[in-house]
């Protein structure tokens, strides 16, 4: 082999060297830079893909509960004008309550028993029944009176009868339905 | 004819001449690895580990909206259940308003009696808690005549209160030496208050 081909050859050695390495940086920077921005994105892609879809659960959570709280408050300003219901565990407040008014007016009560609470309705209600005897007139007086002051106290049924023809005695039976403050029905 | 030429002869030994050759183009070489290094391989180090490192700050916002949504979530069915609580209100305030008012019904039965009737009994009873259940009223009375008598009905149909009046039975009983006529009447009401838009306003 003659010398000058040898030389070639060495210096030929060194450019291959010499270029690949210097690819090798290159291209090593580069994949590791492009590697990285890529992930990179993908995870920016990502988390703003997660962002737009809390930011869109947060705004209809946003909307939901501002039109809850209008109907609360709506609601709120109607109930404020109404008459206030009572709780069911102020039970035995209400039956003095009844009682008293009707011994008020003269009616003897014989007896004024609470029911077994009815829950499966629309709207949760106490029965009662009463039973008592009066004078005719004051059972009328004392329906009145009780729509007056306990309209949330109806009268479901009644049974007046008359035990006299000479006199304006009556004996008195009603089932009362109280209608009870549905908040605390429940309890 | 002469020729004037010199001939150059190199008294450098062509393998010195070689190595140098070589060392010159190891030298160009160092220099291109360090330029490339410095120019490519120092900045993609740095792009690429800025890139892996920098913090977008979306996890923060992501995090805060996550926070604030729960805070609205936790609202709900506070407000859901105190929405419920308040239409169940109304629907008792509407049960309340709806119902028959009985003052009313006796003050017809009694006003329309006049002084010539005697009730044995009144037994009145329905309409159901809701109130769309229609409303029976049982009468038992005494006249003193079968005039009478049917009168008072017809005057209980003639308030426009009631939906139904019906005169059941009438017999001739002797109360106390005297004789009377026992009347039995049914009157039903339709849906509670709803029947109750008479023109008789027998309060």
């Amino acid at each position: 082999m003659p010398v000058n081909g040898i030389f070639n050859k060495h210096l030929l050695k060194i450019h291959i060297a010499g270029g690949l390495i210097c690819l090798i940086i290159a291209g090593s920077s580069i994949y590791f830079a492009g590697n990285s921005i890529a992930k990179r994105r993908g995870v920016f892609l990502s988390a703003h893909h997660e962002l737009a879809n809390v930011k869109l659960q947060l705004n209809e959570s946003i909307k939901q509960r501002t039109s809850l709280a209008r109907q609360v408050r709506v609601l709120e300003q109607v109930s404020a004008t109404q008459l206030e219901l009572v709780p069911v565990r102020q039970l035995n407040a209400r039956t003095v309550e009844i009682v008293s008014l009707a011994e008020s007016l003269h009616i003897r009560v014989d007896s004024l028993q609470p029911d077994d609470r009815i829950l499966d309705k629309r709207v949760p209600v106490q029965p009662f029944w009463f039973k008592g005897s009066c004078n005719a007139d004051d059972i009328f007086t004392f329906l009145g009176l009780m729509s007056d002051q306990m309209p949330d106290i109806h009268i479901h049924s009644i049974d007046i009868l008359s035990t006299s023809v000479d006199s304006s005695a009556v004996q008195v039976e009603m089932q009362m339905y109280w209608f009870v403050d549905p908040a605390d029905a429940e309890s | 004819m002469k020729t004037n030429s010199h001939s150059m002869v190199n008294l450098i030994p062509r393998a010195h001449l070689e190595q140098r050759l070589r060392s010159r183009w190891m030298s160009w070489w160092g220099v291109a690895i360090a330029l490339t290094a410095i120019v490519i391989g120092i900045p993609g180090m740095y792009i690429g580990g800025a890139a892996a490192l920098t913090e977008s700050g979306m996890s923060e916002q992501i995090e805060k909206a996550n926070m604030e949504y729960a805070r609205h979530q936790q609202a709900i069915p506070v407000l859901q259940e105190q929405l419920r609580l308040l239409a169940a209100e109304q629907e008792v305030f509407e049960l309340v308003e709806s119902r028959i008012e009985w003052r009313r019904v006796f003050a017809v039965l009694i006003q329309r009696a006049q002084s010539d009737i005697r009730f044995r009994r009144i037994n009145a009873s329905g309409g159901g808690i809701e109130g769309d259940l229609p409303i029976q009223i049982y009468i038992e009375g005494l006249a003193p005549t079968q005039t009478i008598a049917r009168a008072y009905v017809v005057g209980l149909e003639e308030s426009n209160i009631f939906d139904a009046v019906e005169l059941l039975e009438t017999t001739r009983e002797q109360i106390n030496e005297i004789e009377l006529i026992r009347f039995q009447v049914e009157i039903t009401v339709l849906g509670g208050m709803t029947g109750m838009e008479g023109e008789d306003n027998a309060g």
